[in-house]
């Protein structure tokens, strides 16, 4: 009786395990991988504590942020950490979230995602972000903070249970729904794409920070400082903005707040706008749409921002190290993947941009 | 709360868990709370109305118990059938109030409108209490069972409130009898794993019927009828095969939920559908539909009324006044009405033609019990119910009639290979989901009809069996039902009730 008692426990409990690995497995095939599988790939599918720095922001973190050619370039494991239209709030339980699973040395922040200053500016795009997020505290704290003031708790939950959300989607299916596997980017989104802009103006002028970017950059700048992470935050350039000269004026006086705030608190900050000579950016052919830099200007930025990083953090060259070698593997089938896209684009074809994607 | 809400799924299990670890003295008093707490999540005002039908039953039976021990048995007589007189009266008074009033204002000025007079206006904005007609009817079988002595009148009245409130089946049924729940509430119900496996099983199923089946035809048959007029009259027809299916899901969902959660707590709840579309007869499908209602109108209506006892035209009358009546309490509109008005002119149509049938057999030497003789029967019965269920569906009475006279003119079968039927607000992908869940659920009705216990032989079979067989079944309503955000949580169809 006792032994059939035992029996009958352990296999409800191994049933439940079960059920719960075939729930998390079904759940994400039926997710929706636009966007979100940037932050899933980075929890995972990158090994534990194997990144020496987490680039973190909305898509002009992806777009202008490529981590292969920081590994090519100085053998140092990056990855961005970027999501559609992210918001600072998002950023910062992304953050708090994410150095659980890594430990890096140096998380810079693109700054574009201080401008999302109200709660949600779409919560469409928050649910991408946390869609890619396992369950835990600080996702729920995420959700909770963006959302609560405005949606009931049953319109909260598929944000923490994808399945709600998604479930229905199974119509839709296709075979890349099934696949798995790394992220070559490593979170960054190269376009070949290439739209001529003439130069913006250079604004100096400055706009007064808005208060919740000054609270969630403080929990930021606490939260390194406790967990002895170096922060630092980089402004790609952009043409311009889709909904005016007016808000790209704005964005630059915020820029330029955000900067000057940041210097004062002892925390580098690097507005590219400023060094449009410098690392000689073309808007005539570094831009894949208004907001956003395609490969070329990208490459510029970065040389830029990975010599910065290297030199002054105490950065390692990982290249000949023994538990590196995928990194060094991946170079090649990376080269390949971006002659590919730039053939595609060559010829006119259509590639993997989706419009969700490219949300600022 | 509903049983397809997120509520719910919290809900249940806490109740089950704490059910189980508090002392037997107490579990009555904590399903009660339980019980009450579930029916205030709709509206706590309710609470109060649900309240006073207890306590008015409950008194009913113990005042029927006291006079019934007088020395003077004329006059006990008297008094007790006063007693159920008054406990009926005010309880269907309640029941009138806040499901009818509207409805017979409505009517009788429609009456008198047309000499022009005009009685009143109503000014109560009455909001139907979820269930009410549920727990009524199961309150005032208490009443009629004790005067009937069939039961001792219950003096816990936290047991007999819990009766009346029992959760599972609380707000849609299975309406309990006296002789069997109230029982079971002072029974031990040690936690019993088979009674959980089996009890889960059936709420799966009954999830399964519901969000799967009956939420995903809703889309399409909700479209249909609510634009009738753009539609020809095959696609009605489709539309109206497809209601027959999901009002059976959604209210035989809904039973096998409550079913399954009471046999979690280890109480046995009545069988509510038995098979209902594989009746051979109209006579038959209400033996199968909606069982626990069927019988209370047979047992505190129809035979009251004197049954079949008083001669065939009484008889008839008796059927009709059931029938009608069963129409009124599913709804407060003339098209419920005229749909039991049809069902009982089927059965009286099907006794006065008997004979007729009988002859019919007997010249051309029809065997019986010949498979293609029941299936036709099979098929004519549920056909015949389709009929019944366009003025079920239908918003109006006229909808109704045109929707039946397009199903006959306007056919064109040609629709059928057109792509039409995926548009109706369920795409191809989805409509052919629904097609293979009917499927299975035709084989585990004929199962059930030939009375092979599915359930049992399933946990014969090994464990790895038993697994995929759970796994499938919970993935399968994770999947295919239709709920979340993308989709409106469909209300069980039987709680306008």
């Amino acid at each position: 009786m006792r032994r059939k008692r035992i029996f009958r426990i352990l296999s409800v409990i191994i049933f439940l395990v079960l059920f719960v690995i075939v729930y998390q497995k079904v759940e994400r095939v039926l997710s929706l991988k636009t966007g979100s599988s940037r932050i899933y790939t980075f929890y995972h599918e990158e090994k534990k504590d194997s990144l020496d720095v987490v680039f973190m922001g909305s898509s002009h973190a992806y777009y202008g942020t490529h981590p292969m050619e920081f590994w090519k370039e100085y053998g140092v494991t990056s990855y961005v950490l970027g999501s559609p239209l992210q918001n600072i709030g998002t950023t910062y339980y992304l953050m708090k979230d994410a150095i659980k699973r890594q430990h890096p040395k140096v998380i810079a922040v693109e700054g574009f995602c201080t401008y999302h200053v109200n709660k949600v500016k779409s919560d469409r795009m928050l649910q991408i972000a946390m869609d890619g997020m396992p369950l835990s505290l600080n996702k729920i704290q995420l959700g909770e903070d963006m959302l609560a003031d405005q949606f009931t708790l049953e319109e909260r939950l598929p944000y923490y249970i994808p399945f709600l959300q998604y479930h229905s989607r199974w119509p839709e299916l296709d075979s890349d729904d099934f696949k798995n596997g790394s992220n070559i980017y490593k979170g960054g989104k190269p376009v070949f794409k290439t739209r001529s802009f003439p130069a913006p103006p250079i604004i100096t002028e400055k706009e007064e920070l808005p208060e919740n970017t000054l609270i969630y950059l403080e929990k930021m700048i606490k939260l390194c400082k406790e967990n002895d992470i170096e922060l630092m935050f980089y402004l790609t350039p952009f043409a311009g903005a889709r909904d005016g000269e007016e808000v790209y004026i704005e964005l630059q006086k915020i820029y330029n707040s955000l900067e000057e705030y940041l210097r004062e608190r002892g925390i580098p900050c690097i507005n590219y706008a400023s060094l449009v000579d410098e690392i000689e950016l073309d808007f005539s052919s570094d831009f894949k749409d208004i907001g956003h830099l395609n490969i070329n200007g990208a490459k510029k930025v970065n040389i830029h921002l990975f010599q910065y990083l290297w030199e002054n953090y105490s950065l390692e060259d990982h290249r000949v190290e023994k538990g590196y070698t995928i990194w060094n593997d991946n170079i090649e089938i990376y080269d390949k993947k971006l002659e590919d896209l730039r053939n595609k684009t060559a010829v006119g074809k259509k590639t993997e941009d989706v419009d969700l994607e490219e949300q600022d | 709360m509903l049983f397809n809400s997120f509520h719910f799924l919290v809900f249940f299990p806490i109740v089950c868990l704490l059910y189980f670890l508090i002392p037997y003295k107490f579990r009555y008093l904590f399903l009660l709370i339980a019980s009450y707490y579930f029916y205030m999540c709709w509206n706590p005002k309710y609470a109060l109305l649900m309240f006073t039908s207890t306590a008015i039953t409950y008194a009913s039976g113990l005042l029927i118990e006291w006079v019934d021990r007088l020395e003077d048995k004329k006059k006990g007589e008297k008094r007790k059938k006063l007693f159920v007189a008054l406990s009926f009266g005010s309880n269907l008074g309640i029941l009138f109030f806040f499901k009818y009033f509207d409805f017979a204002i409505e009517s009788v000025n429609k009456v008198l409108g047309t000499f022009h007079i005009t009685l009143l206006n109503p000014s109560f904005d009455v909001v139907l209490p979820v269930g009410i007609s549920f727990f009524t009817f199961q309150a005032l079988s208490y009443t009629m069972d004790v005067y009937r002595k069939e039961i001792y009148a219950e003096k816990n009245f936290g047991k007999y409130a819990l009766f009346v409130s029992f959760f599972p089946q609380l707000v849609a049924g299975p309406i309990e009898r006296s002789k069997n729940l109230l029982k079971q509430i002072s029974v031990k119900h040690p936690f019993r794993f088979e009674n959980m496996r089996s009890g889960l099983l059936l709420m799966i199923f009954g999830y399964f019927q519901k969000v799967v089946v009956a939420d995903n035809i809703a889309t399409l048959v909700n479209q249909v009828y609510d634009n009738y007029t753009q539609y020809d009259g095959t696609v009605l027809a489709v539309a109206t095969l497809l209601f027959a299916i999901q009002i059976y899901c959604d209210f035989g969902g809904y039973s096998s939920i409550a079913i399954g959660a009471a046999r979690i707590m280890g109480f046995n709840l009545m069988e509510n559908f038995n098979a209902p579309y594989l009746a051979n007869s109209v006579a038959d499908f209400w033996r199968r539909w909606h069982i626990s209602l069927s019988t209370w109108f047979r047992d505190y209506l129809y035979i009251p009324l004197g049954g079949n006892r008083k001669g065939k035209l009484r008889k008839y009358m008796n059927l009709l006044v059931v029938f009608i009546t069963s129409g009124l309490w599913h709804g407060a509109s003339w098209h419920f009405v005229i749909w039991g008005g049809i069902n009982g002119i089927y059965q009286v149509i099907g006794e006065v033609m008997q004979p007729v049938r009988d002859k019919a057999v007997e010249i051309l030497h029809i065997d019986r019990k010949n498979f293609s003789h029941q299936l036709m029967k099979i098929i004519a019965t549920f056909l015949l119910i389709n009929l019944t269920w366009v003025f079920f569906r239908a918003n109006s009475v006229t909808d109704a009639c045109t929707i039946i006279r397009n199903i006959f003119t306007m056919q064109n079968p040609g629709t059928l290979f057109d792509g039409v039927l995926y548009n109706l607000g369920i795409e191809r992908q989805k409509f052919n989901m629904v097609l293979v869940s009917i499927g299975i659920l035709a084989v585990i009705d004929i199962c059930k009809f030939k009375n092979i216990h599915l359930m049992g032989k399933l946990f014969k079979q090994e464990i790895w069996f038993r697994w995929f067989v759970y796994l499938c079944a919970v993935f399968y309503v994770l999947i295919f039902g239709a709920y979340g955000p993308a989709f409106d949580a469909g209300q069980f169809i039987y709680f306008q009730f």
